[in-house]
């Protein structure tokens, strides 16, 4: 059984009220993976072929260019959440408003499984609580 | 083809250096191109460089340094709408990397201030990873803020930066950061 991406979504968003700052820093980078990993999925599903290394921007990129607008709606967020997982994991300076910051990387994490289940013409996974 | 073309741009083709600003015109340019550019400035281009190379092999008799793209020049331009976070040279290679990035951070400031308000301080930061590295571009907002500022980043998306985002690379972000904030 393959490992459900969507977990770190949910442990996410089960720590995202813990103050620590490395717990904070944690909801920000398992958030990103798991945004990471949805649009991987769909974008190998389609044609895209791109190798490591630089796959985290060569996937954004090929969903930018992407024709169909939901594909390219993928693109428009996710280096959005690409830019707080780096800020979280390889930046020692403080992230200013974090928790502010891991709120926000919640939200458009869901709203990004949304567009993924609109384009899969599924229904959209259960909203979180904010 | 030549003298047409001068005779166009009203300069004497005895005069080089009226020549020399025109190849380097031609050489920004074509590098400045959007992937969206029709085909017009696809039959442009050609044209263009065999005019270039003919002004250059026939209007100098020396060896003409060719010029790099003046990035110095490009990061003063930004430097004028964006406040840069990190050095020079960390940018500069950004846009050596990336060189259409530049024409996309200016024409981004419009929109930027249409979406965000006007005055806002916008910086500019280059992230680094393991894999790559992203050239951040964060609206500075205030902790009152009146609109959501989701909504407000949801508006410069659909109103240019959806439209754009493809000559990216993958390798530019706009966001906001709300500062004080409790």
């Amino acid at each position: 059984m393959p490992f459900d991406w969507r977990e770190f979504l949910i442990v996410a968003h089960g720590l995202r009220n813990d103050n620590r700052e490395g717990v904070q820093r944690t909801c920000l980078g398992r958030t990103y993976y798991y945004v990471y990993n949805l649009g991987l999925m769909k974008a190998r599903a389609i044609n895209f072929t791109g190798k490591k290394p630089g796959l985290h921007t060569k996937l954004w990129d090929w969903c930018q260019k992407h024709s169909d607008p939901t594909i390219k709606q993928l693109g428009v967020l996710g280096p959005r959440l690409y830019s707080l997982r780096i800020a979280a994991d390889y930046n020692d300076a403080p992230i200013s408003n974090l928790a502010a910051e891991v709120r926000t990387q919640l939200s458009r994490a869901q709203v990004f499984e949304g567009l993924v289940a609109q384009s899969n013409g599924q229904t959209p996974p259960p909203v979180l609580p904010p | 083809m030549l003298s047409s073309l001068a005779a166009g741009l009203d300069v004497p083709q005895t005069l080089p250096g009226a020549h020399r600003s025109l190849h380097q015109a031609a050489k920004w340019y074509e590098h400045q191109q959007p992937a969206t550019s029709s085909a017009n400035v696809v039959v442009f281009a050609p044209n263009t460089r065999r005019i270039e190379e003919n002004l250059i092999s026939h209007a100098y008799s020396y060896e003409q340094p060719r010029s790099n793209r003046d990035y110095a020049g490009q990061l003063r331009a930004l430097q004028q709408h964006y406040t840069t976070l990190d050095t020079n040279r960390s940018i500069i290679e950004v846009l050596e990397e990336e060189p259409a990035l530049y024409t996309l951070l200016l024409e981004a400031v419009r929109p930027l201030h249409n979406a965000f308000g006007e005055r806002r301080l916008i910086q500019i930061r280059v992230q680094f990873s393991d894999d790559d590295s992203l050239l951040k571009v964060a609206v500075q907002l205030p902790a009152d803020f009146g609109d959501d500022p989701e909504l407000a980043l949801r508006s410069f998306d659909r109103d240019w930066w959806v439209d754009n985002c493809h000559r990216s690379g993958g390798a530019l972000v706009f966001d906001y950061e709300i500062r004080d904030a409790v």
